[in-house]
């Protein structure tokens, strides 16, 4: 791990959707497809690709899948994500407790449809959200994987695309290095006087924890999407977030920073710095900021100008 | 189990009677379900006794795992799984040579190493269990308050002279500067959350977030 560079892990969606009740049959499907895609074991490499606003932002990744385990590596380093953890060399952070989300109201699936990808036989299962096909994922027949994801945003557009580019059903993993043994875990421990709404633009306040730099982090997710909201009391330093772009959201100011599997997005009110990071879509975004606590000032002269000139 | 009726036993009125004894064991290896878990804790928050076999039963597994382990030979080690060892191999407590056969058993093994990372995930989940120590008015000894009390003042004092300093310091030089947002760390721990998400998949990436060269 080079020490010169400050690395973080991050998280894409590949493979999405959970039981909804209102299809019964066709989510006890989908969940079969997600518990063995859980259970494979396979290796390659994987691109993933974000497109916002005409920029894109694109990572290829070398990840080793097995025991509900992924090792991930960019050329710089490594990590481990799983059953609850990520380590990177010697840092390594544990969720002990966690509720589990259910898919939002919002979504429906599709019947999976037989595919071909990699020449390999799969499965596209869809989900929807209204008309809207919002998610596409691939399954591997023979060991379960998720070969291809896609995001759409809310127009239609492809949001995210995230796919299987090499695949080894057979890989040589060494499972030792997948154990994690050796890393010392900061533990979140759980908060139960979460500051945050409940619910946010369809998303729910699944958990809150609170870290041991007394930062406080609050995990959102409508089953499908998810994104954690940090709250850092008093000044910080916001340099990290130099260069990043404005977003403008029901007329209040937001600098965000797009990586290829996830968004950043950090504001300011009073003495609190808030700082979100997720997978969630553009549209779903900017409908979740608006009522999350807001930044101190309203972005007044561009509404003033809008409300001029249109 | 502990005789409840004993003069160290402290029973809150309508409370129910030790019923934890096999618990004990399911929790020290994080396999209790929440009902269960919830139970013990309020159970070991009052119960002297229960809380002592706690003790002795965690103390006796540390002893059982500290005890020297016989190299065998290797055509007279058996072929079935190594699931007692296990956790040992995780603890990196395992013998160079049996740690060698471990993880040539796992290697092959589907089993195994399913019972790996469970064991792995359950172990986790028990360093997030809260503390267990007797309340302080029971066990504390009358010559310990004095020793308390001076240790606090002790630390009362440093803290008033770290103050000032601190104080002193922020007169003196330049304001200090605000600490930056440590975002290596927030990714952590929205990728540990989000590994456990119902359902999903996830991606997990190396990414570079405000990078500098």
């Amino acid at each position: 791990m080079s020490t010169g560079r400050r690395v973080a892990v991050t998280v894409g969606l590949v493979a999405v959707a959970v039981l909804a009740t209102v299809l019964p049959a066709v989510a006890d499907d989908l969940e079969s497809y997600l518990a063995e895609a859980e259970k494979a074991e396979y290796a390659g490499s994987r691109i993933a690709v974000s497109v916002w606003d005409g920029n894109s932002e694109v990572g290829v990744y070398e990840v080793a899948h097995a025991g509900g385990t992924t090792k991930i590596g960019d050329g710089t380093g490594e990590a481990l994500v799983g059953l609850g953890k990520v380590s990177v060399g010697p840092d390594a952070v544990a969720v002990p407790q966690w509720s589990s989300a259910t898919l939002a109201e919002r979504y429906t699936e599709g019947e999976p449809v037989p595919v071909r990808r990699l020449g390999r036989d799969g499965h596209l299962v869809s989900v929807l959200e209204g008309d809207l096909v919002r998610a596409t994922i691939v399954f591997d027949d023979e060991t379960g994987a998720p070969l291809a994801t896609q995001v759409y945003d809310g127009d239609g557009s492809l949001f995210r695309y995230s796919a299987m580019m090499d695949f080894d059903d057979a890989p040589a993993i060494d499972y030792a290095s997948l154990s994690g043994a050796g890393s010392e875990y900061d533990v979140m421990v759980p908060e139960t006087d979460a500051a945050l709404p409940a619910g946010v633009a369809g998303y729910v306040r699944a958990d809150s924890y609170l870290a041991p730099d007394d930062t406080t982090h609050t995990f959102y997710s409508d089953g499908l999407f998810f994104f954690s909201v940090f709250t850092v009391t008093g000044p910080v330093d916001l340099d990290q977030f130099d260069g990043a772009r404005e977003l403008d959201a029901d007329g209040h100011s937001y600098a965000v920073m797009m990586e290829p599997t996830q968004v950043w997005v950090t504001w300011q009110r009073s003495d609190t710095t808030y700082v979100l990071v997720g997978d969630l879509p553009p549209d779903h975004l900017s409908e979740v900021l608006t009522e999350l606590p807001t930044p101190d000032r309203p972005n007044l002269l561009r509404r003033i100008w809008r409300g001029v000139f249109g | 189990m502990a005789d409840l009726g004993g003069p160290t036993t402290i029973r809150p009125a309508g409370s129910e009677p030790c019923e934890i004894d096999e618990l004990l064991s399911g929790y020290l290896d994080g396999r209790l379900d929440r009902g269960e878990l919830d139970q013990v804790v309020a159970h070991l928050a009052w119960c002297l006794d229960c809380i002592r076999t706690f003790h002795e039963l965690r103390d006796v597994r540390t002893a059982l795992r500290t005890l020297p382990v016989l190299e065998l030979p290797e055509h007279l080690v058996p072929v079935s799984h190594h699931g007692a060892a296990l956790s040992a191999y995780l603890d990196g407590e395992l013998p160079t040579a049996e740690h060698v056969l471990v993880f040539s058993h796992v290697v092959e093994c589907r089993q195994c190493r399913d019972e790996l990372h469970d064991l792995d995930a359950a172990r986790t989940a028990v360093r997030s269990l809260p503390g267990l120590d007797p309340p302080g008015l029971l066990v504390m000894a009358p010559g310990l308050t004095r020793r308390h009390r001076v240790r606090w003042q002790v630390a009362t004092l440093a803290a008033s002279v770290a103050a000032a300093v601190v104080v002193g310091s922020g007169l003196i030089g330049a304001p200090p500067s605000a600490p930056p947002l440590d975002l290596d760390a927030f990714a952590d721990r929205h990728a540990a959350r989000a590994s456990l998400e119902a359902g999903f998949t996830v991606l997990p990436a190396i990414g570079n977030v405000g990078v500098e060269p």
